[in-house]
């Protein structure tokens, strides 16, 4: 897994997140976004285009973050998941509790 | 119907540590045997799920009350003359059958949802085929995945 900062202004960061989201993995994610909500970030866009897999690890360590910044009035939100990472977050009933984009441009208009 | 030289069953068996260090291994041990058999990656991708879930469950609870060092879990796996891939996972910790679990709540909202209990679902969810028993002190877990053709 590689999590990779693409922009970011005051409260807003995006970064594109790649590879493996699993059990091994996850705890990385979530150790850069609280790095990251330190700093006074709260609203997160991801890209997910090239996030080949994901477990329920990985769904948990999105969820810790997104009540986190949901606490602060901020937001996290993810773009252009591929299919197989889709159908993990509609069979999770996730894709009703964090916002999806099909492209980053979408997400961040 | 059914091809001469399917009609052997193949069966292999991979045993490691119940530690999250050996889930790349058990996961290539299955996945290349799923490929080989035919399996799409999409359905791939859906198998190292379901792997991943039982396996990682494992690692975390079933030896953490009784033991500070962590058992061994054992996964045979064989493939079926019709091209099913067949998975048994066996495991020596506290009994744990997790048919049993209630589903998590997929409607609540953001801030209600609890955190965690989603593994077990995407298991029951995924495999085609699943049941456990208790056998000589062990978990065992047995899982079908049938390869869809479309």
């Amino acid at each position: 897994m590689e999590l990779k900062e693409l922009k970011c202004n005051a409260e807003s960061l995006t970064a594109a997140l790649s590879g493996r989201m699993d059990a091994l993995t996850a705890p990385e994610f979530t150790d850069q976004l609280e790095k990251w909500i330190a700093e006074g970030r709260i609203n997160f866009t991801i890209d997910c285009c090239q996030l080949d897999y994901i477990s329920s690890a990985g769904l948990r360590a999105l969820l810790i973050i997104a009540k986190k910044v949901g606490g602060l009035n901020g937001k996290l939100q993810l773009a252009a998941l591929q299919e197989s990472v889709q159908t993990v977050f509609e069979i999770s009933g996730f894709n009703k509790i964090i916002p999806l984009f099909a492209t980053l441009d979408d997400a961040e208009k | 119907m059914m091809p001469k030289s399917r009609k052997q069953d193949t069966v292999n068996h991979l045993r490691l540590k119940a530690e999250l260090e050996n889930l790349p291994g058990f996961l290539t041990f299955v996945s290349t045997r799923a490929q080989q058999l035919g399996f799409a990656e999409k359905q791939l991708l859906e198998i190292e799920l379901v792997l991943e879930e039982i396996l990682v469950n494992i690692i975390k609870y079933a030896y953490s009350a009784e033991r500070t060092q962590a058992g061994w879990i054992d996964l045979n796996l064989e493939c079926k003359p019709d091209d099913r891939l067949h998975l048994e996972i066996r495991d020596r910790g506290a009994p744990f059958n997790p048919l049993e679990q209630a589903d998590p709540d997929l409607e609540a909202g953001l801030m209600e949802r609890p955190i965690g209990g989603l593994g077990i679902y995407f298991i029951k969810k995924l495999a085609d085929n699943l049941s456990w028993h208790r056998e000589n002190n062990e978990n065992c877990l047995n899982i079908t995945f049938a390869q869809c053709h479309v």
